[in-house]
């Protein structure tokens, strides 16, 4: 347990998409006044501020404080890619936890180029030979998912199939339509055995978190947890992109994150009620299940397939659609997980509402291999 | 095919150190402490931290551990699409990754047999020597 409760007081998120010549700064501006009025706390009550991004150059958030005024409080930006979110929040939630500030704002914005992501994370040569490729790693994984386990193309499909059927709910998702299993098969191969319509698109947008220090009423949602890891050596496939790797037994970047959170947490994967995970393309949706717990390993294709993770089953996974309909902009993906999460914990969520929803958790993979992994629960 | 083998090493490699083409092997770093493998050789042992790794050329066959055939062509890539892209799996206890060629990409699958070879990318002025799994035809 985190020594000092951290309250989500609030969140906000500007939709996911593409908004023409709308910059990453004002999208992160409404994110954040939404997530303000949400929390009832005011910008000049907000003692710092955390910005996570990957594209928006210098000073993103300085440049957010220049649009809501400058209070002259702390101001720190925040790269770690698709798991920048994560890394916001770990500073807003230790910087509440030392007792250092009692109001803190995480925000995360986007506005990327489309295609395959471009990073400079590699190294020259690996760019002109080819192994620059981030989805190669989720082929890679699902891959030797499919071997090990014989997980089918229909049961990727199927991950498609539902987190579509659940963006329709969701106004603030980038594709909003149904896709049958089928039309997802009839796509176009990528990075095999991943389809075009198996992978996230690159996007804009952004989302934001008021965190909060002090006793929780009842009704509010509190972080009880996370995780925050990033890859062993051993590790040969993740979005670390390694050259080599020693033969040695090792656990995911991801089991190693939940299980820190679950530890910091006090609770287990089997009282969750919804999660919101990384489904950057559908075989990481499936790998994902299985290493944060949801169910045994090589069952994650059995389980999309049984239809538990859908609304309205046993453990819904990707109620806003996930990453597939919403797309991805890296800096703000994690703080849409917040923002999805912190609703259905509040039982705002609407059509694609998960009834009752008490305990929540959010799974955030980012290249350079990082995992984020958060814990919330309604009070 | 997306790539082409070459019979001789008269083109640049797309970076020094990465394998010797004669005779033609990647080229890891073995640590000088602590014993351990890696590649590309590095600067610093990752698992010692110990600064001085002596180059050694690593296994010419390995296994496919896993793969994808990348059929759009990412940014900054020279080569062809579609082309195969995979771990393979050195018997000295080192996993490595390598574009993966074969006279049929489609017919690759994990724990196929595969061998070293060195491959062109690119034409012209931006022709580089590079390197690659060659998976042996699955015999009938």
């Amino acid at each position: 347990m985190t020594a000092t409760p951290v309250t989500v007081a609030g969140v906000g998120m500007h939709p996911f998409g593409r908004f023409g010549d709308k910059t990453a700064v004002a999208m992160g501006v409404e994110a954040l006044l939404e997530a303000l009025a949400d929390a009832a706390v005011a910008w000049k009550d907000v003692d710092a501020l955390f910005c996570a991004h990957m594209y928006a150059g210098t000073g993103a958030g300085h440049k957010i404080a220049t649009v809501l005024g400058q209070t002259g409080i702390p101001i720190v930006n925040v790269e770690n890619a698709c798991s920048s979110g994560g890394a916001a929040i770990l500073a807003a939630r230790q910087a509440i936890a030392s007792g250092d500030y009692g109001t803190v704002a995480a925000v995360g914005i986007e506005k990327m180029p489309r295609g395959f992501m471009d990073m400079d994370y590699f190294e020259g040569w690996r760019r002109v030979v080819g192994h620059a490729v981030n989805p190669a790693q989720f082929a890679f994984g699902i891959r030797r998912h499919m071997h090990e386990h014989g997980t089918t193309e229909r049961q990727l499909a199927l991950v498609a199939e539902k987190n579509h059927a659940h963006s329709v709910h969701n106004p603030k998702a980038m594709y909003r339509n149904e896709i049958s299993a089928d039309e997802v098969l009839a796509s176009r191969p990528v990075v095999d055995p991943l389809r075009l319509l198996m992978l996230c698109a690159p996007n804009e947008g952004a989302a934001a978190a008021i965190l909060t220090a002090g006793a929780v009423r009842p009704g509010q949602v509190q972080l009880i947890g996370q995780g925050l890891r990033t890859v062993r050596r051993a590790q040969a496939i993740g979005e670390h992109m390694p050259t080599d790797s020693p033969v040695e037994p090792d656990e995911s970047v991801t089991a190693r994150a939940a299980q820190e959170a679950y530890m910091r947490a006090g609770v287990g994967p089997e009282d969750l009620d919804v999660v919101e995970l990384q489904d950057t393309d559908s075989g990481t949706e499936i790998i994902a299940t299985e290493e944060l717990g949801l169910c045994a390993r090589g069952q994650g294709g059995p389980l999309v397939e049984s239809g538990a993770t859908r609304l309205g089953g046993r453990l819904p996974v990707n109620p806003s659609g996930g990453l597939l309909s919403k797309g991805e902009p890296v800096g703000a993906s994690g703080l849409g997980h917040v923002y999805e999460i912190a609703n259905q914990l509040r039982g705002r969520c609407g059509p694609r509402q998960v009834d009752g929803a008490r305990t929540g958790l959010t799974h955030a993979l980012g290249a350079g291999g990082n995992c984020s992994v958060l814990v919330l629960q309604r009070a | 095919m997306s790539v082409e083998p070459v019979a001789t090493a008269a083109l640049a490699p797309v970076r020094e150190g990465l394998f010797s083409t004669d005779p033609p092997a990647l080229t890891g770093g073995r640590c000088e402490r602590c014993g351990s493998l890696g590649f590309p050789r590095r600067e610093v042992c990752p698992r010692c931290q110990h600064a001085v790794l002596a180059p050694v050329a690593l296994s010419t066959t390995g296994v496919v551990h896993t793969f994808t055939i990348v059929r759009i062509a990412p940014p900054g890539y020279r080569g062809e699409v579609p082309y195969a892209y995979g771990i393979v799996e050195l018997p000295e206890a080192l996993r490595i990754t390598a574009t993966l060629t074969a006279d049929d990409l489609e017919a690759i699958a994990i724990g196929d047999t595969c061998d070293f070879e060195l491959i062109e990318l690119g034409s012209g002025e931006d022709r580089v020597l590079s390197y690659a799994y060659n998976v042996r035809r699955v015999q009938p």
